[in-house]
């Protein structure tokens, strides 16, 4: 039932998503705007719920991955004047660098321990990128990174990659791989028992996390043209958390939908007042207490609710 | 040789600040094995309100002691309004929901105070010359509330029924309940005790630097590594923890002044690759 339902959304979402594709031709800079934040955002989202989703890993250092790359490509640019495919590479190579670390470091741990030591980690990473003035430009980030293509080019070249790595994440979510870390989310014994080596599995997802989370960093890094410590910051590690909760974290589409839910949320409120973290705190307190497989969990539990009841009664119907 | 006497007494009473706060975390997480994110928001609320009664009343000690309170009551009002029904929930779940109550603390203070950071005026209490530096007299203050702290919590856990009752609860909770012991008198007693703790380390920071927004965020981080590298719910483990990531930071602004905002990290590392349940290991 949850895949069927995850296929049907995933084909709808798709078919959104193709949609977009016209809407630069119809609508404004803005609009293009925060459909190229979306995009990124979902990609970062589902890359972070490779962990948090299916290996039961719950993450608060996202944002180094995420930074690492935009970081390493905003310096090999403007300071390196490197070409810019070895700038890509490079930026890759980092997030998937910072990704191994991380992983050693955290990866012996689960639950709490796991959380807070990803946590401290991405507090250390944001204090030197604040303190290495030299390199990362302190607070006020690196400026002047240049796309050299429109607006337009660049949101089909966003849309484009984001599209195709949802694609390859949902290929390696669905594969024995994917079935083997939910294995080890419900059982870690039986997995070991069955001579798969626990914590490289969790390191390889790890690995593949950090670089997608990487070429979400790489988009965000051109977008603005800009890089700024906010990307470094622990509170931009929250930003998947909440995605993942809200759209619902069991399954590959529900980051997306919490994305694009938080994403206009946040945009819709700021219109209206300053103060829209109580708002959004708020909803995180709601959908723990009540809503806690988020909007697909609720809304899949609802149809195969409605779904059962419609079988039962033809089911009476025919015994009468 | 004098000037390092020096920086392991200014560590000292950091270590001690750092103590009275992570305590609090620790002893929260020991009864109901719930992290709590906001503790770094009590935090705050305690220099906050701290600050606020001090414009009232005019008076530190008063101000301080009735600040903490005020940020115990809130602890409690969380735990009962919304913490305790995710203790049986997984961990996620409880990290993400005590985040969410830091953003909604977080523009709480801003909608109240404003976002401009807020002094009051200096005690008046005056320095006094060690090793030809001057040192703050109120930095004793803050290291005597650290050693009082520890001498209430070890008369309070080892030698009264209701520490007992608490002691019971942190090692075995089933047969703690099976004896008779309401657990979630416990809860709630714990999570007022924590964020009094948590409010009383705000409101002590007052003379010494401003109350602001961002004030909670860096505590929570030095709370988090402290709590784990002692063992999660382990106070002794707290205690001592407190004090090496204190006097360790305050040596390397000495020797090594870039990298002191790495030292916590580094130590916290090495620990956990050699003890990874922590120092003193788990509660």
């Amino acid at each position: 039932m949850e895949r069927l339902s995850n296929k049907f959304l995933f084909f709808v979402l798709t078919s959104i998503l193709l949609l977009t594709f016209a809407l630069p031709l119809l609508s404004g800079a803005y609009t293009n705007y925060i459909i190229i934040k979306i995009s990124i955002l979902s990609l970062y989202a589902v890359a972070f719920n490779i962990m948090f989703g299916y290996c039961g890993l719950l993450s608060f250092g996202h944002a180094i991955f995420f930074s690492a790359s935009a970081y390493t490509l905003g310096v090999s640019l403007t300071k390196l004047n490197l070409p810019i495919f070895v700038a890509l590479l490079a930026g890759l190579l980092t997030s998937v660098i910072f990704s191994i670390i991380v992983g050693f470091l955290s990866l012996r741990h689960k639950e709490i321990h796991f959380a807070m030591i990803t946590l401290a980690l991405s507090m250390l990473f944001w204090g030197v990128v604040m303190k290495w003035r030299s390199v990362t430009g302190g607070e006020d980030g690196i400026t002047g990174i240049s796309r050299s293509i429109s607006m337009i080019a660049y949101y089909y070249i966003c849309i484009i990659t984001v599209l195709s790595c949802l694609f390859i994440i949902y290929k390696i979510i669905f594969s024995d791989f994917g079935l083997l870390l939910e294995g080890i989310r419900e059982n870690e014994i039986r997995v070991e028992f069955s001579a798969h080596s626990v914590v490289k599995l969790r390191m390889l997802a790890m690995i593949i996390s950090g670089l997608f989370t990487g070429i979400a960093g790489i988009l965000w890094a051109f977008l603005d043209g800009a890089v700024t410590p906010t990307i470094a910051h622990w509170s931009f590690s929250a930003v998947p958390v909440i995605a993942a909760l809200i759209g619902g974290p069991q399954s590959f589409v529900g980051p997306i939908i919490g994305t694009i839910v938080y994403v206009i949320a946040e945009d819709f409120i700021t219109r209206f007042t300053l103060y829209w973290q109580i708002w959004l705190g708020i909803v995180v307190v709601l959908i723990v207490l009540f809503f806690r497989g988020g909007i697909v969990g609720t809304i899949a539990k609802v149809v195969s609710e409605f779904y059962h009841s419609k079988l039962r009664e033809k089911y009476r119907e025919r015994e009468n | 040789m004098e000037a390092i006497f020096f920086q392991i007494l200014v560590g000292l009473s950091t270590a001690m600040l750092y103590w009275v706060v992570s305590v609090g975390l620790t002893f929260i997480f020991g009864v109901t094995r719930v992290l709590n994110f906001a503790h770094g928001s009590f935090y705050m609320l305690g220099a906050f309100f701290a600050l606020a009664l001090f414009k009232w009343t005019n008076s530190f000690v008063l101000s301080i002691a009735l600040g903490s309170l005020a940020v115990g009551v809130v602890g409690l009002l969380c735990e009962r309004g919304v913490i305790r029904f995710t203790y049986s929930l997984p961990v996620a779940f409880q990290l993400v929901l005590t985040f969410g109550l830091v953003l909604i603390f977080e523009d709480l203070v801003r909608f109240i105070w404003g976002s401009v950071p807020q002094m009051i005026r200096p005690l008046g209490l005056g320095v006094v010359t060690i090793a030809g530096r001057r040192f703050p007299i109120y930095s004793f203050v803050i290291m005597g509330t650290g050693l009082f702290l520890w001498i209430i919590l070890y008369f309070l856990l080892l030698e009264t029924k209701l520490g007992l009752m608490i002691r019971a609860t942190i090692s075995d909770i089933e047969l703690a309940m099976a004896n008779g012991i309401n657990p979630h008198l416990l809860y709630a007693f714990s999570f007022f005790f924590g964020s009094f703790l948590a409010g009383l380390g705000g409101a002590l920071t007052l003379p010494m630097c401003s109350a602001s927004l961002g004030m909670g965020e860096r505590i929570i981080i030095y709370s988090f590594i402290i709590t784990v590298m002692g063992g999660l719910g382990n106070i002794k483990g707290a205690f001592m923890s407190s004090l090496i990531i204190g006097i360790s930071e305050s040596l390397c602004a000495f020797f090594m002044p870039s990298l002191t905002i790495a030292i916590s990290y580094v130590i916290l590392a090495l620990v956990l690759v050699v003890k990874p349940e922590g120092i003193y290991g788990e509660a």
